[in-house]
């Protein structure tokens, strides 16, 4: 059921090009980044939108096995981590207003849910 | 004022209601049935508390007037009093709940200009946090489990959150099943829907139902921080949301519209004879 995206909303794409550094386990070149966003995209967009995140401090330039790459800088997020943690191990009243992206599968409904992704033909 | 249970029992039905539409083709419309019903229920219990509890003056002012209107007991006087009590005493509760979580996140957010808020913990998460300056905040265990192209998923569906405003929705179901205790487990009916709103919306902001439910999947499979919420009792709502993607439903016909309109009419309607009574007996009350 693959059919045409919507254009992304402004902002998004950032978003998109931070989370490919911040998910990588080593630095990767602006090819490597635009091979892992969702096609339709020029090389040059990409080049940009890393060269915005530069300015703003969000990423680095760093040289990896002779290449030019970038990385996440992740100095503040480590703080946030824990204080993450905080709030996530609190009250469960707490915790229940918060709406996660998806809650914890039991072992039960994991196997439901493979089961429902593999009886599904690719198209 | 019999009829004042009307209202309070058609709550009843409500949350019900709202999983069924949770089901169907069209969340968004759904959401919006649950959140008038939910406002009309709350609205017509909260009078009709009043009414119950108010019906306790007969015994101050005397039974001259009291003739007029139809007869309560004592005892469902009370009954509305203590009702009425209870859901204010809810309410204050669920408030200083939402205020401590804000402030909770207000200290993980710090003011970050960036609407996206990465977040170095090795476990699987992801938030939409509203307020006056929007952030949705993911865990980088997150970002690792999901591929560029479900990751486009999820910012997409974090992002319909805060666009359509799902956490107003859910005030609405909460503030509604704190004031009429027959609407029991209505919020999460409403979270389902507008968990339901957004992967719909990331959906067609991709254009691929099948990538969709695949981020969901691999969301879902990765190790979560903090305790489940997960019950026991009903299947996980990650699977029907799996499944309500991969295998779209008829779309919501009139049948539920019209459906929704009889039943909000008929607990204002319950209410407003009712309120006739009182009126009445207010008027014999002061012009007597």
């Amino acid at each position: 059921m693959t059919g045409v995206g919507q254009r992304r909303a402004p902002g998004e794409l950032e978003s998109e090009v931070l989370a490919v550094l911040w998910a990588a386990e080593v630095p990767r070149t602006p090819s490597q980044v635009h091979e892992e966003i969702d096609g339709g995209l020029s090389y040059k967009t990409i080049h940009t939108i890393l060269t915005r995140l530069q300015e703003k401090g969000l990423v680095r330039r760093v040289v990896h096995g002779g290449r030019s790459c970038y990385a996440a800088v992740k100095d503040s997020a480590q703080d946030a981590a824990d204080r993450m943690r905080a709030v996530l191990e609190s009250g469960r009243d707490r915790r229940a207003i918060l709406q996660r992206f998806v809650s914890a599968l039991r072992p039960a409904d994991e196997q439901a849910l493979r089961a429902l992704l593999k009886e599904e033909p690719r198209e | 004022v019999r009829l004042v249970y009307g209202a309070l029992l058609a709550g009843a039905a409500v949350a019900p209601l709202g999983r069924w539409l949770g089901a169907r083709g069209n969340p968004k419309a759904g959401a919006w049935i649950l959140a008038i019903l939910c406002g009309v229920v709350a609205v017509a219990s909260l009078w009709g508390f009043l009414l119950l509890g108010g019906s306790l003056m007969e015994d101050i002012v005397g039974a001259d007037y009291a003739k007029r209107l139809e007869p309560v007991s004592d005892a469902e006087g009370l009954l509305g009093g203590g009702l009425l009590v209870l859901a204010a005493a809810r309410l204050a509760l669920a408030y200083r709940v939402r205020l401590r979580l804000r402030r909770a996140l207000a200290g993980v957010v710090t003011d970050s200009p960036e609407t996206l808020v990465l977040v170095a913990a090795p476990e699987a998460y992801a938030f939409a946090v509203p307020g006056h300056v929007e952030h949705i905040l993911v865990s980088e265990g997150m970002l690792r489990v999901l591929s560029g192209r479900q990751r486009r998923v999820l910012f997409a569906h974090e992002r319909a959150h805060l666009r359509f405003a799902h956490h107003r929705f859910r005030l609405v179901a909460q503030v509604a099943e704190a004031i009429n205790p027959l609407l029991l487990r209505t919020e999460s009916a409403m979270v389902f829907l507008c968990e339901r709103w957004a992967d719909e919306q990331a959906a067609a902001e991709v254009g691929d139902r099948r990538l969709a439910a695949s981020s969901l999947s691999a969301a879902a499979l990765a190790p979560a921080g903090g305790p489940s919420g997960a019950s026991a009792f009903h299947e996980h709502e990650v699977i029907r949301r799996v499944r309500a993607l991969l295998r779209p439903r008829a779309r919501l016909g009139r049948a539920a519209a019209v459906l929704a309109a009889l039943l909000a009419v008929t607990m204002l309607a319950d209410d407003f004879d009712a309120t006739l009574d009182l009126l009445a007996f207010l008027k014999a009350f002061l012009f007597a």
